[in-house]
């Protein structure tokens, strides 16, 4: 580190909102050296990301972060690690980041900060799961996002559909994606990613890549002129944030906003990725504002699918505990308790097993994108779908 | 004393019968008494002569304890001069192995195999007057000691007789004495050897030494004694000098332990050591006591009756044993009388007439075992003392910590005994491993808990001592062996295999002091193992491993500290290297380095307190058994209802800091529950684990 010689950005030369982040991450500094003068044990105060501290705002219908704070001293062994991790990622993100104009990987971090301490064989991060929690306290505390610390996740999710965007100066028609579709990537702001034109009528998310995969090679999406996007199960950060964008940006012919519907299996994981589209997740929730969607439409596969569509015993999955005991606590989240929702998640519980989307290939390989989906769009609020 | 009695070959001519007949008068002519020294010479492994090597242990030790005792008794601090030195060449293996080549030639050996050894064994005693002098070194069973019940080193007088025996078997050379008992009068000179057939000792030549005011040249048994009173013995045996656990040099190091009011000097083959006197007071002299009823035996009872010049039962009961009054000696009769269809003992029946006749013999035992009598006096008991056990100890062995107990005497089967226990540990005797902290292997924060007594410090050793006498051999079959090897060490910080030794840096100095030593043999090299005994060194070693126990979790805590220290300090160096990155090149990091330095300091520098003298919760390194559990609970209940020994602690290298508790290191407990718990353990890992929860 630091051995090739980088150009530095001067602080006039940065962006606005990178001088506040640079002015910040200054603050994390000052206040330790303010902390040690005055004799005292370095701190930092992180806000709790926990479902302690956390709270469904009913108004905004989103999960918003409450005010509960964690200090994280220097001088406490269980601590300490995680403190000097956390300057550690601060220095670098100011000093070999924002300060060069580079975005670099939450992995790239990962090892920039990877090195022994002094002479010993302990290292300062051994594992990326580490480093990962570490840059999310970063975020909350200094009230900054990811990418405003110029870090970003690795890719994941792919998306087609009739719509026209640029990426990173490119011009991209997302019609002529091929089989793969256009790799999402993890930053999707306006000055990376920005809509040139759209024929969508409404946007599907698709729990299961494979899924998704049928329903390109389908051209679901050209039928029925939607937008299909996939997370590859719980949908990261860049396909989060894209969906919200989508939604509150791009507009149907008809001048309305584009309805968000959420395919995803039936068992509480599928609920659980529902519930992060659409109130965001307890992690993240201090950016709730910039990702929730109050009203995704949960489309499928529900509990009372089993029936309508007589799935057969050779598809189903029986429940085990934890499945159990994690139902019985998403019964208890306050963005699901009403009727139907009630209804719906007891129902499962009731039947005693899980669907996964594939299983509807047991009525026929495109039964999902001839009959299944058209006819639950079709039916509406309540009937085919829920909020 | 069974064994010092004539024995018959009986036995022998009887198995010879089966095969042939023989007559009972041809049997009758080889029956014939065998003199008790004949006995011995056949039996010497008694005695402690079974190998050269330990002849000449033996032939050491019966001479110090001789000679301490004689000093102790006359009140002169002792001054003891032990010389070994071999006479007169033998082949040596490393020789033989030389001539022919072998691999092994190079290897020193620390023997050179069996030669003519000289022992001799000089004191600044009292002397002995020269008509005693062929009677105490020339016949076994012949002594001051035998006699009567008192806390003393020899316990039989067989033994020196029995090394000269030895010396003039295995040599045929003759003991010589030289002895002086004042300042004006002359050393008197004698060698002897003992008439093994007679058990009478036979003087070969005498004199009377010349005056020399200086060490002289010539025969070092033959100079003259230049205290002012002493007695030198030397004794010439085949023997075999070998240094090490059961050598003659560990003998002395220990001697000199249990005995800091002696100066001894040893001249080894190889080397000489002076071993100083820490002590300048002489133990007080230890009373004499008659026998207690509850320690006689039925035979020994016959042989006192029959012995006595009492003329009536009641007068032999009240002044040939201890805490007898008349009151005592009627229930003793009245007793009796219930045991016995005439019921004519009266209490002025003449002692002579019950020996005579078996079943009053019998009655009169029983009834001396029924009837309550007072235990006997124990003050007349001397113990070595913590503060001296203390002081012995760090004489000899630099270690960080020092503890001792002396337990209060009690009594087994009539005799008054007292157990005394003295720890040393770490120091010199943990060598081993000298990177107190191994940075390498704080991968994760379990590493940061080591035990302080681990493994590779090699098993506790052991010294044992019965009034002051070092005991060497038999360490296995010893009672002594036994309570340690029970005693769960785990409790107390160190780690143990059940069932043995403790693990760790450590000597435990165990002293048993009675009237009389109950010894598994004649060689005197273990202590049998009664009740009362085994109680009373249980409680004396958990309370001593106790006050050990909390020394080791203490510094157990201060090297945890002392690692955490080292941990934050490469923290900080990350620390205000980042902050240096941030706040750019123009920061001194200097300072900011110079205040978190400070900071850790105060915050690890702190002294674990504890909480008195707690009791650890059975967390050790190890998951302790349930059955040495309950013993060890069992032990702490007796302990409440009795008074406590006389204690006394030294630790060296603890320094007990004024600062603070560190309670901000609450987060480490969970993490090092692999260390014993401290009494405050509980509410710290709940604090803890609240969080966690939160």
């Amino acid at each position: 580190m630091g051995k090739r010689r980088v150009p530095r950005k001067k602080i006039k030369d940065m962006t606005a909102r990178d001088r506040e982040v640079v002015a910040a991450l200054e603050n994390m500094a000052d206040d330790i050296v303010k902390a040690v003068g005055n004799g005292e044990d370095p701190r930092f105060q992180i806000p709790v990301r926990a479902l302690s501290n956390v709270f469904f705002n009913t108004n905004r219908r989103i999960i918003e972060m409450g005010d509960a704070k964690i200090d994280r001293k220097f001088f406490n062994l269980s601590m300490a690690k995680k403190f000097m991790q956390t300057i550690l990622i601060a220095s670098m993100c100011k000093k070999e980041l924002l300060e060069t104009g580079k975005t670099t990987s939450i992995r790239d971090m990962y090892y920039m900060i990877k090195h022994s301490i002094g002479k010993t064989r302990e290292n300062t991060v051994d594992d990326q799961s580490e480093s990962d929690p570490i840059i999310e306290d970063i975020e909350v505390t200094l009230e900054t996002l990811r990418e405003e610390l110029h870090l970003f996740a690795s890719n994941r999710g792919s998306m087609v559909g009739p719509v026209i965007l640029e990426d990173g100066g490119d011009t991209i028609n997302l019609t002529k994606m091929g089989t793969g579709g256009w790799s999402v990537p993890s930053i999707v702001e306006p000055d990376t990613v920005k809509f040139k034109e759209s024929k969508a009528q409404f946007i599907l998310l698709v729990e299961k890549d494979a899924v998704w995969r049928r329903l390109n090679e389908d051209k679901f999406w050209k039928k029925h002129k939607c937008i299909l996007i996939t997370g590859q199960g719980q949908p990261p950060r860049g396909v989060r944030r894209m969906l919200y964008r989508m939604r509150n940006e791009l507009r149907t012919p008809g001048g309305g906003k584009l309805p968000v519907y959420v395919f995803v299996d039936n068992d509480p994981w599928g609920y659980y990725i529902y519930s992060v589209i659409k109130q965001g997740s307890i992690n993240l929730a201090y950016e709730s504002m910039r990702m929730a969607i109050p009203d995704a439409r949960f489309l499928g596969l529900s509990a009372f699918d089993l029936e309508k569509y007589d799935l057969g015993p050779d598809v189903q999955i029986k429940l085990n505990k934890q499945d159990v005991a994690r139902t019985k606590q998403i019964l208890n989240y306050d963005w699901f308790k009403s009727k139907q929702w009630q209804k719906e998640l007891k129902k499962m519980l009731k039947n005693g097993v899980k669907l996964e989307l594939e299983a509807l290939s047991s009525k026929g390989i495109s039964f999902v994108t001839e009959e299944y989906l058209p006819d639950k769009i079709k039916a509406g609020k309540g009937k085919g779908w829920l909020v | 004393m069974n064994h010092a009695q004539p024995v018959n070959r009986a036995v022998k001519g009887r198995s010879a019968m089966a095969r042939k007949r023989i007559t009972a008068e041809e049997m009758a002519r080889k029956q014939k008494a065998i003199s008790i020294s004949e006995f011995f010479s056949k039996n010497r492994h008694l005695l402690g002569f079974d190998n050269p090597t330990k002849a000449v242990l033996t032939t050491v030790k019966e001479a110090m304890d001789n000679a301490l005792d004689a000093c102790e008794e006359a009140g002169v601090l002792p001054d003891i001069t032990v010389t070994i030195r071999e006479n007169g060449k033998a082949v040596t293996r490393a020789d033989l192995n030389v001539k022919r080549g072998k691999k092994g030639a190079a290897k020193p050996k620390s023997s050179n195999g069996p030669a003519h050894y000289l022992v001799i064994v000089e004191d600044n005693g009292p002397g002995i007057v020269k008509k005693q002098v062929k009677s105490i070194f020339g016949k076994l069973l012949y002594g001051s000691k035998f006699h009567r019940l008192r806390q003393s080193r020899g316990q039989q007088g067989i033994g020196i007789s029995a090394a000269g025996m030895y010396g003039v078997m295995t040599t045929g050379r003759p003991m010589k004495i030289s002895t002086k008992t004042g300042k004006r009068k002359p050393t008197y000179y004698c060698e002897l050897k003992l008439d093994t057939k007679t058990n009478e000792p036979v003087i070969i030549s005498e004199c009377e030494l010349p005056r020399v005011s200086g060490d002289e040249p010539g025969d070092p048994a033959k100079r003259d004694i230049l205290s002012d009173h002493g007695t030198r013995v030397t004794i010439e045996l085949l023997g075999d000098y070998r240094k090490g656990r059961t050598g003659v040099d560990e003998y002395i190091r220990q001697t000199a332990i249990s005995n800091p009011h002696a100066k001894i000097t040893f001249n080894a083959p190889d080397a000489s050591f002076v071993y100083a006197r820490v002590v300048d007071e002489l133990p007080p002299e230890p009373k004499e006591i008659k026998p207690h009823p509850y320690g006689i035996e039925l035979g020994q009872l016959g042989t006192m009756l029959a012995a006595t010049s009492e003329g009536t039962l009641s007068q032999f009961l009240r002044s040939e044993f201890s805490q007898v009054s008349a009151t005592i000696a009627n229930q003793i009769v009245v007793e009796a009388n219930k045991n016995i269809a005439g019921k004519d003992i009266t209490t002025r029946s003449r002692p002579s007439l019950i020996a005579k006749s078996q079943d009053k013999l019998r009655a009169l035992f029983k009834a001396i075992q029924t009837v309550r009598i007072r235990r006997p006096r124990v003050d007349v008991l001397v113990p070595i003392g913590s503060d001296a056990i203390i002081a012995g100890l760090k004489k000899e062995i630099r270690a960080d910590f020092y503890t001792a107990v002396t337990r209060p005497p009690t009594v087994y089967r009539g005799n008054p005994f007292l157990v005394e226990v003295g720890i040393a540990f770490g120091g010199d005797l943990s060598k081993p491993d000298p990177n107190a902290v191994d940075l390498n292997s704080i991968d994760d924060a379990d590493d940061l808990s080591h035990d302080v007594g681990d493994d590779r410090s090699g098993p506790a050793r052991i010294l044992r001592y019965a009034n002051r006498v070092p005991l060497q051999y038999k360490q296995s079959d010893c009672a002594i062996t036994k309570v340690i090897t029970q005693t769960n060490w785990r409790n107390y910080g160190l780690s143990q295999k059940r069932g043995q030794l403790p693990y760790g840096p450590m000597e435990i100095m165990v002293h048993i002091a009675s009237v009389w030593v109950p010894f598994t043999s004649e060689s005197k090299e273990a202590v049998a193992d009664y009740d009362a005994i085994h109680k009373e060194l249980k409680r004396c070693i958990g309370e001593c491993a106790r006050k050990l126990g909390t020394y080791v979790r203490k510094r157990a805590a201060q090297q945890r500290e002392a690692q955490r220290r080292k941990i934050f300090e490469l923290y900080i160096e990350e620390v205000v290297q980042a902050v240096k990155r941030i706040k750019g090149d123009d920061f001194d990091p200097d300072p900011l380095r110079d205040g978190l330095v400070a900071i850790a300091l105060q915050k690890t520098g702190a002294d674990i307190q504890e909480d008195g003298e707690t009791e650890p919760e059975p967390t050790g390194p190890n998951p302790p058994s349930d059955g040495l559990d309950a013993v060890a609970a069992s032990d702490e209940d007796d302990e409440a209802d009795e008074a406590g020994g006389v204690e006394a602690d030294i630790e060296i290298g603890v320094q007990p800091d004024d600062a603070e508790p560190a309670t901000l290191f609450d987060g480490l407990e969970d993490k090092t529950s692999r260390q014993p718990a401290r009494a405050s353990g509980g509410k710290r890992s709940s604090r803890r684990r609240k969080r966690a929860a939160g």
